[in-house]
């Protein structure tokens, strides 16, 4: 069993490295085709919130050897700029969508010793699928011990929804989505969760506000077949929970967030039994555009803010590349 | 879980409400000319037969291939179960199909779906507003060896289809209603334990809707057959059906390409029997990536080796020629 969980460990931590470099390739490496890419652009200043989407930069121009004033064209008309792209919370899922064949890879590590993973892709603008790696689902081995983290806690994440202003004016943007983990071997169990939430965010001035519920289900099997213990088990009450966050662009390509999100907690031999518990946690922090396909991401969160335990508190900082690539491919297959 | 379907059904109407007729793609095939460039034989449209899982009213049109599949990204680790369908079109009114048809095997280490053979045939009614397409098909089902458990009694799992469906093509949105006559069968491998056959009448429906100009939304619920497999030979073997269900969306990256992504209810359940107390909590649900291909095969070989080219074409091609010829 310790074999086979080390194996799968790798295995995991192999794939999302894997992925993370891909990415970091894909985003780094050059459209190579001579087109003008937008995103090869130098840094530019974050658009307020309520900004147009990024300009594509003017076609470059030659002139002829004769030295007259006339300009030529020397590429093809600019290729139709690409939407803004809008990130959401650091740890609470929201409804902004990644535009179809936006890929982003983020990567972080906190304090905890934790480690995180995620590769996203957009699909048409109208759904998300992802997969993710994480450090943060926490197990209790012991009612008086402190928690810690299960390690490379992998799982799946499909979003589908809709913009804002879509069905009806003031309409937020609304979002359906779905994360389920694979099996995860630990403490001689397996464990594995799922969520199913429903999320809105709008737009206000220079923030972005979200909200919505989320339905989390849990399961731990010991491996010496003493039983298994679920979530819904209980009531459907201790499955719900409602969620929420602020995105404030503070700065020029710096934005503050905070947010409350539930993860579920794996409490072992609690009570003579092993229990599954929701637990809130805080977080807060900044992120800021480094270039538009680097952004950085610290902040600090409380995994169990309702224990108000400031010491279990973990700083971390992470790093989230955006290759556009893929999109503006596909804008130029579809032009033609 | 009321407001889980309750989320779903406001979703889908959300995601239907601003589509407009004019999002629904102009017909026209790949062109069969030896000249034809390769922009013209990929520009498509290249209508699919099928949703996620469920077959549509609409076969393959004449000279194509379509090849689509799903794989499951969260089946126990080690084992990927997958689904799939080739299909290739005949005149417009046909296709001839290898698919895996859904199924849920119950307490099996195989993955779930059953192999099939079998022919769709379109009826040859132009569809009107209120007057629907149709279609049907039967598919044979092809021998799937399976067992309960290491050890246990090997089996072979089989479904034999009668599949007629029903298309309405409204602005914006597709309704499909299906039902499905299934002739299942468990035969014993090597005369050891009994034969269950049952036939299963399994309705199914499905919509598909336009969301933006190369993004569909589908939904698809319906009932398949469930084989439950005996652990030892003195047991018998059960056949009944499941509820499947699966929402997502399907995103055309080019005429002929497209990418799903769906989540699905009762998929990954595999090793382990199904609780009908708790079959519908979320852990059932699985997520699924798919994708699928047309291959506009008589255009490219008319294009490559001047063979399938549609004689049609030709003349007005060549028209310009002999009229600058005779001037």
């Amino acid at each position: 069993m310790r074999k086979r969980e080390q194996s799968r460990r790798w295995r995991v931590g192999a794939l999302s490295i894997a992925c993370v470099v891909a990415t970091s390739a894909t985003a780094i490496a050059a459209p190579g085709d001579g087109d003008p890419d937008p995103d090869d652009a130098p840094p530019a200043p974050s658009p307020p919130a309520d900004a147009a989407p990024i300009e594509a930069p003017p076609p470059r121009v030659v002139r002829p050897p004769d030295g007259t004033a006339m300009a030529l064209l020397a590429s093809p008309p600019a290729p139709a700029p690409l939407p803004e792209l809008e990130l959401g919370l650091l740890v609470a899922p929201s409804a902004r969508m990644l535009p179809g064949g936006a890929i982003t890879a983020t990567t972080g590590i906190d304090t905890g010793g934790g480690f995180e993973g995620d590769v996203r892709a957009g699909l048409g603008g109208v759904a998300e699928f992802g997969v993710a790696t994480t450090d943060r689902l926490r197990v209790r081995v012991c009612p008086t011990c402190d928690a810690g983290a299960v390690h490379w806690s992998t799982s799946a994440r499909f979003v589908m929804g809709v913009d804002d202003e879509r069905l009806f004016r003031g309409q937020p943007a609304l979002a359906l989505g779905f994360e389920k983990s694979f099996r995860n071997a630990h403490d001689a169990r397996e464990s594995r969760f799922a969520s199913l939430y429903l999320v809105a965010s709008r737009r206000v001035g220079r923030a972005v506000l979200h909200a919505g519920g989320v339905v989390w289900d849990a399961e731990l099997v010991r491996d010496d077949g003493g039983g298994a213990v679920a979530l819904h088990d209980g009531a459907f009450g201790r499955m719900v929970r409602p969620f929420g966050g602020v995105d404030i662009l503070a700065r020029e390509r710096a934005h503050v967030m905070a947010d409350v999100s539930w993860l579920p907690e794996l409490r072992l031999d609690d009570g003579g039994a092993d229990r599954i518990t929701l637990r809130p946690m805080l977080s807060w922090g900044v992120r800021y555009q480094a270039s538009p396909r680097v952004l950085f991401e610290a902040g600090a969160r409380v995994p169990d803010i309702g224990a108000a335990d400031l010491l279990d508190a973990q700083i971390f900082v992470q790093a989230r590349l955006v290759s556009r690539y893929f999109e503006r491919a596909i804008q130029r297959v579809s032009a033609r | 879980m009321r407001w889980m379907a309750g989320s779903f059904a406001a979703l889908g109407l959300a995601l239907t409400a601003p589509a407009t007729a004019d999002d629904a793609p102009v017909e026209e095939p790949a062109p069969r000319r030896p000249d034809a460039t390769a922009a013209e034989i990929f520009a498509g449209p290249f209508p699919s037969s099928q949703l996620f899982a469920m077959p549509t009213a609409r076969v393959v049109g004449a000279y194509q291939l379509h090849l689509s599949g799903d794989v499951s990204s969260l089946s126990e680790p080690g084992v990927l179960s997958t689904s799939g369908l080739a299909a290739i079109g005949f005149g417009d009114l046909a296709q001839l199909e290898y698919r895996h048809s859904a199924a849920v095997s119950a307490g099996s280490e195989q993955t779930f779906g059953l192999p099939a053979i079998g022919v769709q045939l379109e009826a040859p009614v132009r569809p009107w507003w209120w007057w629907p397409r149709l279609a049907v098909a039967l598919r044979f089902g092809l021998p799937r060896e399976a067992r309960a458990a290491p050890g246990a009694p090997a089996v072979e799992e089989r479904a034999t289809d009668l599949y007629a469906v029903g298309g309405l093509e409204l602005p914006g949105v597709d309704v499909h209603l299906g039902v499905r006559v299934s002739a299942a069968r468990i035969d014993p491998v090597g005369g050891q334990g009994a034969e269950v056959a049952r036939t299963l009448v399994l309705p199914t429906l499905g919509v598909r809707a336009a969301t933006t100009r190369t993004t569909v939304m589908m939904a698809e619920v319906g009932k398949v057959p469930r084989f439950t497999l005996a652990a030892t030979a003195t047991e018998p073997g059960d056949i009944d059906d499941a509820l499947f269900a699966r929402v997502g969306v399907r995103w055309a990256l080019t005429p002929f390409l497209a990418v799903d992504a769906s989540v699905g209810y009762r998929i990954e359940v595999q090793r382990r029997a199904v609780d009908p107390a708790t079959g519908g909590q979320l852990l059932d649900w699985d997520l699924r990536l798919g994708g699928e291909l047309a291959v506009p095969w008589g255009a490219l070989a008319c294009r490559a080796a001047g063979v399938f080219c549609d004689d049609a074409a030709r003349p007005a091609r060549r028209q310009p020629q002999q009229e600058g010829a005779r001037s």
